[in-house]
This record gives structure tokens, C-alpha cells and sequence, in this order.
């Protein structure tokens, strides 16, 4: 391949990527509810009817600098994990596949494990549990 | 020797007025609320290449760099990276830099929000936020993004980053800065040497930038654009010089596109790039420096893990890749110009990098580089290396961050 079909290529390519961009958000990509939920005693309620979209909900408190994003296990189970990267403390962005650090590149799984660097540490996670009514995060309590 | 003593004194009397963690030291201590503590963390990467039509040898440490990090409160937040660039400087020496690459603060507005300012580097491209040796396939950082997009590239203004809670995975950033001096531009190096980088830069021309980053499983996509003046004279210096002064005057334009896969395996990087200097002429006529119109890059990366075969439940990376550059930086030349055949150039990067562990990387490469023929006019230097223009590099290195 010359030169100019590269660059013909390469900007065809990154064009088709926009327009698909543009289609996934519009079609593919529902939004993560965000839940402004308040501290009690170090202690985040979440309802569980914010779960009715889907297994994964953001939590917003005043208590953190940023957000938890909070997971509904297949087995029935809840897990909170911290949004802030391990690296060096920037915000984290989170899709329903992972979590990704736009400064840096560094790359989570869903149970927090560094899955690229250059962040080397996983996730925190906060002592998640749940009632009948509500997922109860425990902010004092990070899980090992 | 008396200014380094007290300039080390100085940060242990700051430090010690701080409660100082390392990384996995706040993770242990459950530092959730983390007011008034100071990060420090580093980067660095050394390299020995071989020349092979020349048959000779390079070893340099390529940098170092320190991390230092403090946060004031929950919403403010300090960092500074100090890079030393081949190992020592010595007065009356070639070789060696001391600098600043970055000096902001940043301040949390909202949760979705933050606003820094200071000496930083904007998102443009892959690598010039995102440069570290461990981030990276290959001893030497895309070619494309040195040649064409300066990385890194940082000047001094203020940037505002978001993230979109409505489309998840969706970040982007618009930022201004002091503007580019074309009076430092050089034949064959673009805009590179018009950079401020935080020293005694003119604030008179600004650096408009603006990024939309997107994340959908396993892909990341991102767009940037900047646009620039890069004449921060007076009216007189401007009239004679006859070029256009103000915040956007003698303008430059830079768009790029790229995208990535990350895969558990497989990994692939595209990247796309154009640079404009719509008042190539007038530079010219002005500082004699060749300056092109245009100017072009892009490549293509693709990477596969190894170790995913040979131990699949280790930890470890082993990731071969084969990156192809392609990049003209006279893409388009002015009537005053005079093309350069050397700077129609490809590199094809295949090599072996191995992580142990997270955050080390032992890198060995092959480059080599393709290019057209040097015309007389502009390689005139009897005295200078001979030109090859087909050439090939051994490589071998080392990256690490934490």
C-alpha cells in the first residue's frame, strides 16, 4: 500500500469509526443511572428499584471525592467498586464492559482488577451488601 | 552544588510537613478521605541501539522522570513531573535536559468536571498525554507523534476535562494555552521547536485545543483538534516581519483521529494526522526556515500476547507487534519552500515486549526506516553523518513506572 492510500485508508477508517461512534451512542449504549444517595454514618443506601435498567448504577455522595460504581452480580450479589484510579487519582470512566482512566490508559475489570497499566493496583471496593429494599455500602469498610 | 543542597532541602522540609504515601501505601491504609497527603511516583526508560549501516552503538538512559503529587483537599489537587533527559547535564556539554513536563493544579468543579492549570500537556493523539515506556510497544515512542504531533507537548493555560454520565464511556476536554513561536520553527522538524514548554513563553497567541474520547467495550476512540496563533510579537515586529500577530494570528492547524483495541490478547492502534500552516510563505520569508504548508502522518499497530499461550493463568505480558509509519512532512510546501525528499519517510517497528510484572517492561525492537534520496539544497553539511535512506535499528530497552 503507497503512502497517499495509507492516509486515504487511515482517514476513511477513523471517519467510518466517528459515524459508528455516533450510532452506538444513539442506539447501542444506555446510560448508567446515577443515584445521588446520602451518607449516614459512613453508610450509602442505594434502592434496588435503580436496578431495574440494568445490573450497574453510579453513586453520588458528598462523603467521596468521586463516584462508586455499584454492580449487580449474576448470582444476585452486589459489589461496589471506588471510581478513582489507583495511579494517580484521576477520575475513572466506566462502561458496562469496564473502566477506563482517560489520562493514562489504565484499564479495570468489573471486579477491579487491573486489567493495563500503567495503574498496578486494583480497584478499591467498599463491604457491599443488600436488603429487601436497598444495597447498603459500607464506606469505612474496604474490601480486601 | 550549594543551590541543588538547598533545593533538596527545601522539598524535605515540605515533605516532612506532609503526610507522604506511595500508592499502595494509601491503598492500605484505606485513605478514602485523603486531605493534605503527598504521591510520589516516577517513570523512566533506557535504551541501546544499533546503528546498522553506520556500525555503531548508543547507550543512554533516555529519562527519568519524578512524579510528585500532593492533595490539598478533596477538590484540589497539585502535580509536577521533573524529567532529567540523558542522565546528567554538564556545563559545556552536549546532551541532557532538565525540565518541567508538567506543573498544574487541578481543581475538582464537579463530580463530572475538573479544571487544571499550570504547564500541561493537552489530549492529542495517543501518546502525548499518555507517554509512558510501559504504555507503549517499541524503545522509541511513535515516530508519527514526535515528527508530526509534538509529544510531548505542553504549554501553560488552563484546560477543562468532563465526562458524560448520559453516554457512558464518554470524556472530553477543551483546553487554552499560550500559543506556538514560529520564529523557533526548523527545517525538518515542523512545529516541534516552536513549543513554549513553560519557558518565557509569548502569552500573546493562544492554543485553542479540544478532545472527544470515547470508550465502547473493548475500543477507544478520539478525536482532537488545536488551533493556534504562532506570532506573539508586537505590532512593529509583526509589521516587519509582515506576518499576522494577535491571539490567532500566522495560524497552525493539527487534527487526529486514532483508535484502539484492547482485547485480552490482541491489541491494535490506528492513528491519523494532518498539520496546516496556512502562512508557510510568510514564515519563510520572515526566518528562512523552510517551513512547510503541510504536513501528514499516520500508522497503523498491531499486537499479540504470547503469554496468553505460553502460561496463560501467569500474570505476565509478552507481547510481539508489528507497527507500520508512515509520515510526509512536506506534504504540501510553500512557493519559497524547497522540498526535502528525507522528510517522506516510513518506519516499520517489530519487536517483543515483556511485562514481568505491572509497571516493568524489558523492550527489544527492530526499526527501520525508509526514506527519499537528501537534495543538495538542503543537506549541504560535508561534515555530517552520511545519510542512508534505507537504515535499520537493533534496539533494546527498559520502562517502568509506579
Amino acid at each position: 500500500m503507497d503512502r497517499r492510500a495509507f492516509f486515504k485508508a487511515s482517514c476513511m477508517g477513523c471517519a467510518g469509526l466517528a459515524v459508528g461512534i455516533g450510532t452506538l451512542s444513539l442506539q447501542g449504549c444506555a446510560s448508567i443511572p446515577l443515584v445521588h444517595a446520602v451518607s449516614d454514618q459512613g453508610v450509602l443506601r442505594v434502592p434496588l428499584t435503580s436496578f431495574t435498567k440494568g445490573a450497574m448504577v453510579i453513586a453520588r455522595t458528598d462523603e467521596l471525592p468521586e463516584d462508586i460504581l455499584v454492580l449487580k452480580r449474576s448470582d444476585g450479589s452486589y459489589a461496589s467498586l471506588y471510581l478513582r484510579c489507583t495511579h494517580r487519582d484521576q477520575p475513572l470512566s466506566a462502561t458496562a464492559t469496564g473502566i477506563h482512566c482517560p489520562s493514562h490508559g489504565s484499564r479495570f475489570a468489573l471486579d477491579g482488577a487491573v486489567l493495563e497499566g500503567p495503574a498496578t493496583i486494583a480497584l478499591r471496593m467498599f463491604r457491599t451488601s443488600a436488603d429487601a429494599e436497598q444495597v447498603i455500602i459500607e464506606l469505612k469498610n474496604q474490601r480486601p | 552544588m550549594r543551590s541543588i543542597i538547598l533545593s533538596i532541602a527545601l522539598v524535605i522540609t515540605c515533605t516532612v510537613r506532609a503526610q507522604i504515601i506511595t500508592a499502595e501505601d494509601s491503598l492500605n491504609a484505606g485513605l478514602i478521605r485523603s486531605d493534605n497527603t503527598t504521591l510520589v511516583s516516577g517513570y523512566g526508560e533506557v535504551k541501546v541501539s544499533y546503528d546498522q549501516r553506520l556500525g555503531t552503538g548508543n547507550a543512554n538512559l533516555t529519562r527519568n522522570v519524578l512524579f510528585l503529587g500532593h492533595r490539598f483537599n478533596d477538590r484540589i489537587t497539585f502535580f509536577s513531573e521533573w524529567e532529567l533527559e540523558d542522565a546528567r547535564i554538564e556545563g559545556g556539554h552536549a546532551g541532557g535536559e532538565l525540565s518541567l513536563e508538567q506543573l498544574f493544579v487541578k481543581f475538582d468543579l464537579t463530580k463530572d468536571i475538573y479544571l487544571t492549570g499550570g504547564l500541561f500537556v493537552p489530549r492529542i493523539g495517543i501518546i502525548n498525554e499518555n507517554h509512558l515506556p510501559t504504555t507503549f510497544n517499541g524503545n522509541d515512542r511513535p515516530f508519527v507523534e514526535q515528527f508530526i504531533i509534538p509529544s510531548t507537548w505542553r504549554e501553560i493555560g488552563v484546560g477543562l476535562y468532563g465526562k458524560s454520565n448520559r453516554v457512558p464511556g464518554l470524556n472530553w476536554s477543551i483546553s487554552l494555552q499560550n500559543g506556538l513561536n514560529a520564529g523557533g520553527f526548523e527545517h525538518g522538524t515542523g512545529i516541534r521547536e516552536g513549543r513554549g514548554e513553560g519557558t518565557n513563553a509569548s502569552a500573546a497567541n493562544l492554543g485553542l485545543n479540544g478532545s472527544v474520547l470515547y470508550y465502547w467495550k473493548d475500543l477507544r476512540f478520539e478525536a482532537s483538534g488545536y488551533y493556534g496563533g504562532a506570532a506573539g510579537l508586537s505590532q512593529r515586529e509583526a509589521d516587519s516581519l509582515q506576518l499576522d500577530h494577535g491571539a490567532f494570528g500566522t495560524p497552525v492547524r493539527l487534527f487526529e483521529a486514532n483508535a484502539q483495541y484492547l482485547g485480552e490478547n490482541v491489541r491494535v492502534k490506528l492513528l491519523a494526522t494532518r498539520v496546516d500552516i496556512p502562512d508557510a510563505a510568510r514564515i519563510n520569508r520572515a526566518y528562512a526556515s523552510n517551513t512547510p504548508a503541510a504536513m501528514v502522518g499516520a500508522y497503523a499497530e498491531a499486537g499479540y500476547d504470547l503469554w496468553s499461550i505460553i502460561a496463560p493463568r501467569q500474570k505476565r505480558d509478552l507481547i510481539a507487534f508489528l507497527r507500520y509509519e508512515t509520515l510526509d512532512m512536506n506534504a504540501a510546501i510553500p512557493a519559497n519552500g524547497i522540498d526535502d525528499p528525507t522528510l517522506r519517510r516510513t518506519y516499520v517497528v517489530t519487536g517483543l515486549t515483556y511485562a514481568p510484572v505491572n509497571g516493568i517492561t524489558v523492550k527489544a525492537d527492530y526499526t527501520v526506516r525508509s526514506s527519499g534520496a537528501p537534495d543538495p539544497a538542503v543537506r549541504s553539511d560535508p561534515g555530517s553523518a552520511p545519510y542512508f535512506t534505507h537504515n535499520g535499528w537493533f534496539n533494546i530497552g527498559l520502562g517502568y513506572s509506579f
